[in-house]
């Protein structure tokens, strides 16, 4: 009996306490105060497509690395200079030869520039 | 174990809000901060049993509302239940981070001298005693018997609102109402609670 008492209080002092909503008033105007502040902040519509924007940046860099540099012996790859090197065993030194000769001033012709 | 009271969450003035929220529409926001503030801050406040942490969650809540407002679907459930969800994880994150230094200041709670009826209207009297004598109680526990005697909620809409299961809730509510009562027992507070 004073125990099913005691439980009816106990129920009665929970709703009391959960409901009870007074608040600190000059906290919820800091609190507005605050919300005022962020939504004035730019750019909230941006930072929804921000992530959309960064996905497909990365997408589009995966897509252009990969076709740089997935096929071996294509021009992007041969590019670089050992090809250019050990192509030059079998090559024409005459006709480099030639070229130099052809193109590269004799020290009395230095002397008249 | 009922709900003491019904929720109503078929209408939902805010809800209207939240679409121009979500197209960044200030105004929306501010009105719906309003709205949303005084109850999201009287339940913080049950919940940590700190008020600068309570005001700190609340204005994270809204923050993340502003950010998020576009991920709101209403298909999925109501407004009330996914803000609900949202500042309950913002405060139980809250309690973690200051679960440190918490203990002291929960002592101090109870062993301050209660302020008199003179001062006090008697229901807030009692929720002051019952808020010290709540302070030793696990957050997950005090939160579901605040969403569950104040807001009225369902055993499904609190499960909802801390992302537990329907029986876990049934479980923090029966464990914490028992250690609530033995505390208030402790208090001598069979003398003021039947007054």
């Amino acid at each position: 009996m004073i125990d099913d008492k005691m439980d009816n209080s106990v129920d009665a002092a929970l709703s009391a306490w959960a409901r009870h909503d007074k608040v600190d008033a000059d906290a919820v105007e800091r609190i507005m105060l605050h919300a005022g502040q962020i939504s004035q902040q730019k750019g909230q519509g941006l930072r929804h497509w921000l992530p959309w924007a960064a996905a497909g940046g990365a997408i589009a860099a995966s897509v252009a690395a990969a076709i740089m540099f997935a096929v071996p012996g294509t021009d992007a790859a041969g590019a670089f200079g050992p090809e250019v090197v050990a192509a030059v065993p079998d090559g024409d030194f005459a006709g480099q030869a030639s070229f130099a000769l052809l193109y590269t001033p004799t020290a009395d012709e230095e002397l008249l520039i | 174990m009922t709900s003491p009271a019904s929720a109503d969450t078929a209408k939902e003035p805010e809800a209207l809000l939240v679409p121009r929220v979500a197209t960044g529409d200030a105004a929306a926001f501010v009105q719906l901060a309003r709205i949303l503030a005084k109850p999201a801050l009287a339940l913080a406040t049950r919940v940590l049993g700190d008020a600068t942490a309570a005001e700190d969650a609340v204005q994270e809540a809204l923050a993340r509302l502003w950010r998020e407002a576009g991920k709101f679907d209403e298909r999925r459930g109501s407004f009330g239940a996914w803000w609900r969800r949202m500042l309950m994880n913002i405060i139980l994150d809250s309690k973690r981070r200051v679960r440190l230094v918490a203990p002291l200041d929960d002592a101090n709670m109870v062993a301050d001298p209660l302020p008199g009826p003179d001062r006090l209207a008697e229901s807030a009297d009692i929720a002051m005693r019952v808020q010290a004598a709540a302070a030793f109680l696990p957050a997950r526990q005090r939160a579901a018997l605040a969403l569950f005697h104040g807001e009225g909620l369902s055993m499904a809409e609190i499960a909802t609102a801390l992302g537990a299961s329907e029986k876990a809730v049934e479980g923090l509510l029966v464990r914490g109402r028992s250690a609530l009562k033995e505390r208030l027992v402790a208090l001598g507070a069979a003398d003021w609670i039947s007054r």
